[in-house]
């Protein structure tokens, strides 16, 4: 076991300012504190090698969870062990051992060429030089990098500092790394080398990533299962692919139709997702694929015909909306 | 030693960011030199209006070297990485001190240290040209004895410094933005220490006073050493409060530390 979770929480202290100068001023004098509950008891575990996708909207608690289990925050309540250590305790031999990656923050040295702080982090990490240089070799050679080091790091581009970024992060070779939106900002080809890196970093080194990410590709390009929070809880824990299995009861039918048709008669077989001229997309309950798509062969001049499962991005939209919905009934 | 290693490299990436910015260090050294000749045309005005020779226990000479060594001494001990902090703790960049196994404290030490040794070097440079040109033309001398306990009180007085400022910069756990703040600070520190008049120029009481604070024995103290105020014995004391005080500045920036420490959010991203 690599990472254990029981009933972690964290809040924050904050406080509310109404628009405008008076209640700025009013602020000076009189501030009503309030509580942020960022993170709800949430638990869980991860194995070995695994690739865990940390899924939420923006300000579920995912970030907030990455740094509990990185050792920056302390939770305000509950447990964590993260490689046989609590994080926050922060351990050297706990440190030696991981790592994070934040999309949005950079460790390199700006005004310095890559390697130098490279090299930091090698004596950071007290490796020794043929350990290192064979480390880096093999980073930079899979990202395609090598001509790259001795360029002062303001001037590389975003995607290439990000690759900069990865390499300083795994250069001591950590059992487990934390990936808080690697790919953010990146184009779709840095986003693909990136996504192609850790898939093979993952299987040949046996390491263990969690990976949030805005970016679905890169969820379903990388991970088997996903746990997803919203508002700080905990909503879903399984395989990506089993999303929907969770609440959705329907299929999708997909039809080109060989002469156009009226909407109201497509209305009879299901619910009509999208329609235009020759193609629809019809939304019909699982249990009832069969029949209706004996119907509709039967009865519509269909050109072609599929049926396909909702698509998990829709599953885990869903799963975001639904918090929502109870939030705005509460 | 591994673990020293990377100190020594966190060293050595100050040093080359200094040399970097080379062109913003000479900048402002001639920045510095622009209120030593406001102050010395002052003392020249103060000095031809007044009756006796010696105003505040200096003869008009002994003030005008005081005066090019408080503003070179000054611009030696001085820091600049409060700002920086600030920066780490506000943005969040902190948070990598603690997933790694590095000292943020020994990190920023060796840092600074880095960058102010080219700094230091040209600035010791400057102040030997000024020590022969008041040898060669008043005849003021210095013996070697006193150059080189000036050179033991230079780096006490830049640890101490470092550590009054690393106490300083704490205050970015309480107040997000702090930047004038330690502008003030600044002001009022180097004023304490000596930085721009002898601290005989406000009066008794306030040399008393600021002789109880630990700021003299940055600038003042090591001035005094240089320029023979002090005897032999005064200065060995001297050195043993600046031993002392680093020592109890040291226990204060651990505690501000570690209680800040707990303050910080971690915020954004």
């Amino acid at each position: 076991m690599v990472i254990k979770v029981n009933r972690l929480s964290k809040s924050f202290e904050y406080y509310k300012k109404e628009l405008g100068l008076r209640n700025s001023i009013r602020n000076l004098f009189y501030r009503e504190k309030l509580i942020k509950e960022a993170v709800k008891e949430i638990s869980f575990e991860i194995e070995e090698g695994e690739m865990v996708g940390f899924l939420g909207p923006n300000g579920a608690g995912k970030t907030t969870t990455l740094k509990m289990l990185s050792g920056i925050l302390h939770p305000t309540a509950g447990e964590a062990r993260v490689l046989g250590f609590t994080p926050w305790e922060r351990k050297k031999a706990f440190k030696m051992q991981f790592a994070i990656v934040m999309g949005q923050k950079n460790q390199l040295w700006w005004d310095l060429p890559a390697n130098e702080s490279l090299y930091l982090n090698k004596c950071i990490y007290e490796l020794d030089d043929r350990q290192y240089q064979e480390t880096l070799g093999e980073l930079t050679e899979l990202l395609d990098v090598k001509d790259l080091l001795n360029v002062q790091v303001r001037r590389l581009s975003l995607g290439e500092r990000m690759k900069m970024e990865l390499i300083a992060a795994l250069i001591h070779r950590p059992r487990l790394i934390f990936l808080d939106e690697p790919t953010i900002g990146l184009d779709i080809l840095s986003q693909m080398k990136i996504r192609e890196f850790f898939r093979y970093y993952n299987q040949e080194k046996k390491a263990t990533v969690v990976l949030t990410s805005h970016y679905m590709q890169d969820i379903e390009g990388l991970c088997k299962r996903v746990i997803i929070i919203n508002e700080g809880q905990l909503v879903y824990d399984g395989d990506l692919h089993r999303v929907n299995d969770a609440f959705a009861q329907t299929k999708l039918i997909k039809l080109q139709l060989a002469a156009p048709v009226q909407m109201d008669e497509l209305e009879a077989f299901g619910r009509v997702k999208s329609h235009d001229a020759f193609t629809v997309t019809l939304e019909v309950p699982r249990a009832e694929v069969k029949e209706r798509s004996k119907a509709i062969l039967d009865r519509l001049p269909v050109s072609d015909f599929n049926i396909e499962d909702i698509p998990v991005e829709e599953g885990i939209a869903q799963l975001y909306r639904r918090r929502e919905a109870n939030h705005a009934l509460a | 030693m591994p673990w020293l290693k990377k100190y020594f490299k966190a060293f050595e990436l100050g040093f080359e960011t200094a040399l970097e910015y080379r062109i913003n260090f000479m900048i402002s050294l001639i920045s510095a030199a622009y209120p030593i000749i406001i102050q010395s045309f002052l003392w020249s005005a103060i000095y031809a209006a007044s009756a006796g020779s010696a105003v505040y226990g200096y003869t008009f000479r002994q003030m005008i070297a005081y005066t090019f060594m408080a503003g070179l001494v000054a611009r030696l001990v001085r820091t600049g990485f409060e700002y920086e902090i600030m920066d780490d703790v506000k943005s969040g960049k902190f948070s990598k001190f603690l997933v790694q196994p590095m000292g943020y404290f020994p990190y920023r030490l060796a840092s600074f240290l880095g960058q102010k040794v080219p700094g230091q070097a040209i600035i010791l440079g400057l102040l030997g040209l000024v020590l022969v040109g008041l040898k060669v033309f008043w005849g003021i001398q210095i013996e070697p004895v006193r150059a080189l306990a000036f050179l033991v009180t230079l780096a006490l007085a830049t640890v101490l410094n470092f550590l009054l400022f690393y106490c300083f910069s704490a205050i970015s756990f309480w107040i997000i933005e702090v930047g004038f703040l330690f502008e003030g600070i600044r002001i009022v520190t180097v004023l304490l220490s000596g930085g721009i008049f002898p601290l005989e120029v406000f009066g008794d009481r306030f040399a008393r006073v600021a002789g109880l604070l630990p700021f003299k024995y940055t600038v003042n103290y090591p001035i005094n050493v240089l320029n023979g105020k002090l005897t032999g014995g005064e200065a060995l004391q001297g050195m043993l409060l600046q031993a002392i005080w680093i020592g109890v500045i040291l226990l204060a920036a651990n505690l501000l530390w570690r209680v800040g420490g707990r303050r910080y959010v971690a915020v954004g991203g």
